[in-house]
Parts: structure tokens; sequence; C-alpha cells
């Protein structure tokens, strides 16, 4: 019964397929008619916010319209979804777009045979080192051994199995009490069983490999997402550095090739932050727009994931991406003094208004307004209706009793600097921020840098003043929220290495010029 | 370089001449020191070695001056019952009559037992202790033969911090949230006791590993822009020590991943179910797996798993929507009129059968009644087996 049927894992490639082309339209349409993206971020986005979006669908089909999370359920669902975004996407997007507009622009001066000996030996042999890392790991861990880590047993596996099982989206879970369901694993959302119900009900039975299979295919995204995203801004050489130094560190690589949510959600946090932060390196107004329009979904789909992306990520996502919206449409009273603040932000013309009036402009803040709201909403009406708590792992009135935690920054301190966990990213990290400040926080990369100075900062005080310091001090708790931020830290770690390795290269040009 | 790398080898070749040094006291060829016996039975020297005997906790200690400091203490014993002892020591600086206190048990054996403590990796040892001593901290009987005490050289530290930055953890439930790393021992008895003992492992985490070999690959930045002039020659310098210590820790962690890959594929993916073992959970799905054909048409099944551990949590899983109970849970819901038919019991010398064959809970506050009057179908081992009510009617065996 724990020997694993490789055969079974045949429903994860029509399981994808389907959400991966509502995600694919969806992207395509928030896109409008200003096409921004690459075949491969569209497809690789479409298919982890396709999965996301059509699964809130399919909560919300099951809640509001009494579809049963069975098989003809599910696939009806998506099958609705595909079918309402391919119409509208054929009828407003398709016609007008030539494919040479479509996509970014490459930085392609670098070939391989102009590399030197021995980077191509470097590069091969950390290649096929990675390669074996992951897949070892990733085979074994997910495809080949039964359940082991704790969350997966009594929180995402066991939820999808109930949900598989009673084909309902059942909240009081075997060995609960109607009493301590607030507190209980079923006030987290429920996304992330759904998919395993999904594709457990595709196959027709439970199967534990099947089921864990999708958590390497989040991994999988968020590193090609990763090398995309650095392909933007560097060569492929160093877009392959950015990879390495991901699937080096290896409390992530254990996240992504065991079944826990947490690098499903720093999936989602990548796609938010660098889609806004690729809005503001644009230099069409239209093209910053689609980026805008592009990361309302990833941030409006945060609440549906876990209760972290509700409380922590979802709010400064929100204020980061209203203020860009600012910014890109010059339109708010506030905008001389978020220039003040914004270096990079351009100056604003002097007929501000008639900008705003853009069809592009209205669009976007018309979706900043409907989708979160759309998400946010609804499930926060689920829960409150059925009285489900809103913290993580407390509730949130037990952390408002603040007091310092003197264990706390201790572990933090080892955690992040002394363990095996990240290898030696947080010192390269740190490092290269106070070196590149200026780049780090004059230049459009503020967007990375701000939310992560945030995020990572309103963390370590939340552990340092808060009941929630055991999860620090057991170190329980504080690597999940760094397996979040790890994409971001490991995208500014390549952006600014590559940086200074220029100025040192410019520097020593200056000197003898 | 030629002259700073002579001169290196120059200023630590005398050290090699401090080759391991060890102070055996043989209890069998005579008394070594002046024991002083507190409250012990009795505590004499034989010819088979230092007898002491306690019906109360007791304590023996002595004074020592070595020529030697000492990094680990050995001790040859018999031990014909298990005895929950501590390893005493006087640190120089402290107060006379302070003595630091190190835990250990020393287990119940036939034979000659072999015991290694390493105080080293306590930062309250004094290498150079005045006084050390032994306690019993409950009845106990000890034949010691032979008490070592070991001080190895800076050559063979060195290389045992070498071997200890290549011991592996194990795939561990908290390994999802955190993984030590390497951890630095310097002697073998520290490196053998890494990632065994409960965590977290005493020694040198990885940072003070790395940290160090940064700095030194700033100061040689440093030296090489003195000697150059060249911004790009010096940061080129501490990029490449940057970029090898990465890569250096890479292979540690990547090689540690990939032991739990072979750990899982030798002991479980390849096994035979017999000798199926799974990282933490040992053999409980091997075990699981031969009772499941009992327990998957029971509506609800009992199961009474080791303490702590997640294997009730993982059988309500696995054969989700049947009811899985516990003992706790039985006895808080009533009577065992309404507890299950079938129990699983794993690893649990608390759960046995009684005289009347029910299956009973020995707990502090009494003995719990689970089952009606049952049989054992089947043993898996001395603590693990499955248990069926009789049915109704049938008269217990």
């Amino acid at each position: 019964m724990f020997s694993p049927n490789l055969l079974h894992l045949w429903p994860l490639l029509p399981g994808l397929l389907l959400p991966a082309t509502s995600g694919w339209l969806m992207l395509r349409l928030l896109e409008w008619r200003t096409p921004v993206l690459s075949q491969w971020e569209r497809w690789t986005l479409g298919t982890v916010l396709g999965l996301t979006t059509t699964m809130y669908f399919t909560f919300l089909a099951h809640v509001w319209g009494g579809v049963g999370l069975t098989r003809w359920g599910f696939l009806g669902v998506q099958a609705g979804v595909i079918g309402v975004l391919g119409v509208v996407w054929w009828g407003v997007c398709h016609p007008e777009v030539p494919r040479s507009q479509s996509g970014p622009r490459r930085i392609d001066t670098l070939s391989w045979a102009s590399l030197p000996y021995w980077i191509k030996i470097v590069f091969i042999v950390l290649g096929i080192w990675t390669v074996l890392k992951v897949f070892a790991t990733g085979f074994t861990f997910s495809l080949l051994t039964p359940l082991y880590v704790d969350d997966a047993v009594d929180n995402w596996n066991l939820r999808g199995k109930v949900f598989f099982v009673d084909r309902t989206l059942t909240l009081i879970l075997p060995g609960q009490e109607v009493e301590t369901l607030s507190n209980s694993v079923s006030s987290y959302p429920p996304t992330v069983p759904l998919i395993k119900a999904y594709l457990a009900q595709i196959l027709g039975s439970w199967d534990e490999n099947l089921v864990n299979s999708i958590h390497v295919v989040w991994f999988l995204s968020v590193t090609v997402l990763l090398y995309l995203f650095l392909r933007r801004h560097v060569n492929w050489l160093w877009s392959c550095v950015g990879v390495y130094i991901l699937t080096s560190l290896p409390l992530f690589l254990m996240h992504g090739t065991n079944p826990y949510a947490d690098v499903y959600l720093s999936t989602h946090i990548f796609a938010a932050v660098t889609l806004l932060y690729l809005s503001t390196v644009q230099k069409e107004r239209m093209e910053q727009l689609s980026f805008l329009r592009l990361a309302i979904l990833p941030i409006a789909l945060l609440p549906f994931m876990k209760n972290e992306g509700l409380l922590i990520y979802f709010p400064p996502l929100v204020l980061t991406l209203g203020i860009l919206l600012c910014v890109t449409l010059r339109c708010n009273v506030l905008y001389p003094w978020i220039r003040g603040f914004l270096r990079f932000a351009p100056k604003a013309p002097h007929h501000d208004t008639q900008n705003i009036a853009t069809k592009g402009g209205l669009i976007t803040i018309l979706l900043f307004i409907f989708i979160p709201f759309f998400i946010l909403l609804p499930w926060l009406h689920f829960k409150w209706s059925h009285g489900l708590s809103f913290g993580n792992a407390k509730t949130l009135p037990t952390l408002t009793d603040l007091q310092w935690q003197p264990q706390a920054l201790l572990a933090i301190f080892l955690n992040s600097f002394f363990l095996g966990n990240w290898l030696l990213l947080f010192f390269v990290f740190f490092a290269l921020l106070i070196w590149q400040w200026r780049t780090a926080l004059r230049t459009p990369l503020l967007v990375l840098t701000g939310f992560f100075l945030v995020v990572y900062f309103g963390q370590m005080s939340v552990f340092l003043f808060t009941g929630l310091s055991a999860e620090a001090v057991k170190q329980t708790g504080y690597a999940r929220g760094i397996v979040h931020l790890i994409p971001i830290m490991v995208a500014m770690t390549t952006i600014l290495l590559r940086k200074a390795f220029q100025d040192v290269v410019k520097k020593e040009y200056d000197f003898y010029t | 370089m030629r002259t700073v790398c002579i001169v290196c080898i120059l200023l630590l070749w005398p050290t090699l001449a401090f080759a391991k040094q060890e102070t055996v006291w043989d209890f069998t060829k005579g008394m070594h020191g002046q024991w002083q016996f507190s409250d012990c039975t009795n505590g004499e020297q034989t010819d088979h070695g230092l007898y002491v005997y306690a019906e109360q906790p007791c304590r023996f200690v002595r004074t020592i001056d070595l020529d030697h400091p000492v990094d680990t203490v050995t001790l040859t014993l018999h031990s014909p019952r298990r005895v929950r002892a501590v390893f005493l020591w006087h640190a120089r600086k402290d107060p006379p009559s302070y003595m630091v206190n190190l835990p250990f048990v020393i287990p119940e054996h036939d034979g000659v037992l072999t015991i290694e403590l390493n105080p080293s990796s306590f930062p309250e040892w004094d290498p150079q202790t005045d006084r050390i001593g032994f306690v019993l901290q409950h009845k106990g009987e000890l034949l010691i033969e032979d008490i070592r005490l070991t001080h190895w050289n800076l050559f063979e530290k060195a290389r045992e911090a070498f071997f200890s930055f290549w011991k592996f953890d194990k795939f561990r439930p908290y390994s999802i949230n955190f993984l030590w790393g390497p951890v630095i021992g310097l002697n073998p008895v520290w490196r053998a006791e890494i990632f065994e003992g409960p965590p977290p492992p005493r020694g040198w985490y990885s940072g003070y590993v790395f940290y160090p070999l940064i700095l030194i690959a700033g100061i040689a930045s440093v030296i090489t822009y003195q000697r150059t002039r060249r911004t790009h020659h010096a940061i080129g310098v501490f990029v490449l020590c940057l970029t090898c210590l990465w890569l250096l820790f890479d292979l540690r962690m990547g090689t540690e991943l990939l032991s739990y890959v072979r750990t899982d594929w030798q002991q479980f993916i390849l096994a035979t179910p017999e000798q199926k073992r799974f990282r933490a959970f040992d053999d409980f799905l091997s075990v699981y797996e031969k009772a499941f054909p009992s327990l998957k048409d029971a509506e609800t099944y009992g199961i009474a798993p080791t303490y702590g551990s997640p294997f009730a949590s993982l059988a309500t899983y696995i054969t989700y929507p049947h009811t899985v109970l516990t003992p706790e849970a039985v006895l808080q819901h009533g009577p065992p009129t309404h507890s299950p038919m079938t129990w699983l019991v794993y690893n649990r010398n608390d759960v046995r059968i009684d005289e009347e064959n029910h299956l009973i809970w020995i707990k502090e506050d009494g003995i719990h009644r689970l089952s009606k009057p049952g049989e054992v179908v089947e043993i898996f081992s001395d603590n693990s087996f499955l248990f069926k009510e009789l049915p109704a009617g049938i008269p217990s065996p």
C-alpha cells in the first residue's frame, strides 16, 4: 500500500493543462492590447495563477452554486472558466495583437562560444549537480515515499483527502470538535487541499504521489519564473547564476520537494512583486499599466492561499500597487510627495487629468478595485460566517500582547546565518544591499527592496515582540516566512551582484583610461 | 609566499610531537587515586575493577593532577542494570565546592560496556580540571574496569573537525523547518555523537567555519590590493574565495540531501517488506501494512502508537473516512463498551493484555480497560501487536 505507482501520475498533465489554459487566457486578457509577457512567462505564470484562480472559482461554485467537489464538478468549472475566458479573449484581444509586438526585449549579447573554457566547465558541472539534486530529491521525496511531514498529514493532504472522499468542503476534520473549529486548520484557505482533491478526482482515487507531485511543479515554476525575470535584466549566464543560487538553498529545496505549501505561496509573492517591479522599468505608459494589471491577479489571490497571504503579504502589496498606479497615472495629489521619495518616478506632465481618462488607466483602476475585492470579500465572508479565525499558528487577538522575546533574536540569527538552511545567502544578500545601496534604494529595484525590508522586519518584529516568538525559538515558523521571500532575495542578489561586478570592471576601465 | 609557508610549517612542526595523550586508570591492577565515596553502600577496589554499589543516590569523586589536558572520558564497566548517572567535574575557576554535572545513562548490559563521555563539547568544561567524579542517581551497581582520560593533539583535532564537517544528519521531522548543516566536533567521541543525541547537536555550527574563512578572504583581498593597487584584483580574490566557500557549502548540504535520498532508497524503496524502515517512522509503515487487512474493513479501529508520534494522525489520514481512536480518545469518550473492536498497538509497553484478555492501558492513575475480552491476532515485536475483540458469545481462551 505504500508502494508508488507512477502510472497514477497521468492526471497531472491534463490536470495542469486546463488551469494553465485558463491562466494563459486571464493573463492575456489582463495585458489587454499591450502584451508584455513572453510566451514562456505567460504559460508558466498561467499554470501557477490559473490553478489557484480556478480553485477559487471551484470554491465559489461549490459554496454558492452547490457544485459538488466531484470529477465533473471540478472539470465543469475548469471548462466553464476556459469557455468564458476564451470567448472574451477571442472577441477582445485575439485579432489585434501582432505576434511581433509580444514579449520582452531580451539581452542576448552573450554566446556560448564566446565563453572562456573554464566558465563552460564550471557551468556544466554545476548544471549537472543541480539537476541531479533537484531530480533525486524531487523524485524520491514527492513521488516514491509516503507522507512524512506533520503539516501535510494534519492539514494539506488530510483536508484534500477529506474533500475528495466527502466531495464537499468539510470543515470539521476527523478527531476535531465543533468547539475547536475556529482555530483548526480549516481556518486556512482550502486552495492547496482543493488542488489535491481535483487531481485525485481526475484519477478517480486518492494517490499519495500524484497529489504530492504538484509541489514539485510549483518549485519548478518559481525556478523558471526566476530565470525569465532575470533574463529581462541580465544575460542568460547571470540568469543561470540566479537559478543556481535558488536551487542550491537546502531548505528551499526541501520545501520544494516535500508537500508543504510555502513554496506555493512564495511563487505567487514572487510573481506579484516582480510584475510590480517590471511596471516601473517600462518606458511606455501602456506597458506600465499592462504590468500593473497583471500584478493585480497574484496579489488578489494571496488571501486565498495561506493565512499569511492575507495578513502579511496582501496589505503591503496592495499599498505598493496603489502607489505605483498613482505614479503611473500621475493623477494623485500625493504624487509630488511620492515622487520625492521614489527618485525613479517620472515628472508629472501638465495635463495630468487627461491621462487618467485613458482607457488603460480606467480599466486598470477598475480591475485594481474589483479583482481583489471579488476574491477577498467572499473568502472573508465565508470565514466570518463559519467562525474561522484569521491568525496563523495563533489567533490574531493573542498577538496583541506585546513583550520583548529575547530568545527569538538569537534563534533568528542562528537560523539565518549559522545553520545549513540558506548557505551564505543572508551574508551575501545583506553585504550587497549595503554595498549597492544606491541601486537597491534609488532605482526601480526599490520595489523589491522595500517589499523585502518591510515584510522581513515586519515578520521579525512579530517574532520578537509577540507570543509567536515560540515559532522562532523552536525553529518551526521563522524559516517558512523566509521561504516565502527567498525567490525575491535571490533575484535581488543576482541583480546586485551583477551591478557590483559591472561597477568594479568599469572602475578598472576608468583607472586605465 | 614560499617563505610564509616555510615559517608556518616550522612553527607548527613542534605540535606534531604532542600526539594523542591518554591516562588509563586500570582498576583491575590496583586502585588509582583517592576516591571519596559519599552515601554509597559499597565502594572498593576488587580484582575485577572498582566495585560500586548503591541503594540510594551515591557519589564518588577524586582529585586529579595530569600532565595533559583531557578531552574525553571513557569508562569500561559492567552494569547489570540500567543506571542514570552523572559525570562531575570541578572547573578551576569555580569555588571548590562547586562541581558541574553532566547526566548520562548507563544501560543494562550483560558483558563489558564502554561509555564514552565528551565533556569538551560543553563550555563549562575545564580540560585541566582538578577534580572529577560520578553520581549514581538511584539504586545501582557498577564494576568499573578502567577509566581513560584522553587528549588529542591539534592535527588530530583538525582531522576530526574535517570529518565531522562531512557528517550528515538524517531526514528528521524537523528537517522541513531547519537543517543544522555541518556541526564541527574536535574528537572522535564528539564526532560520533553529533546528530545522535537529542537536539540541538553540540559543536560548532557552520557559521563558525565559514565566517572566519570569509574574514581571511577579506584580509587576503586587502593584501592583494596593497600589493597590486588594483581594485578588481582585490575584489576578485574576495569574490573567488566567497564563491569557493559557497560551492563547498552547497556540496556539503547537497550531499546531505542526497544522503537522505540514498537512505530512502536503501531502507524503504528497495528494501524487502520485512526490512522496510522509513526515516523516523522506523518500521511503523511495515507494521501498519501488515495490520491493514484487519483494519481496512473496520468502521472504527483503535491505534495505540508511540508517544509523541504522528502515527494516529497518519492512520486517520490513510483510512479516512474510517474512524481512528487512540486510548486517550476512548477514555475521554466513556466506557470501553464503545471502544473499537480492533486495535493496533505499536511500540507501547504500557498497553497490554490483562489476565481476562482485555486490552488495558497502564497509567499512573491506574489501569484502564480499553476493550472487551479478545486475543492477540498478530505479534510484530515485543511491544507491537494487533488485538481483536472476540465476537459476542465466544468465550475468551
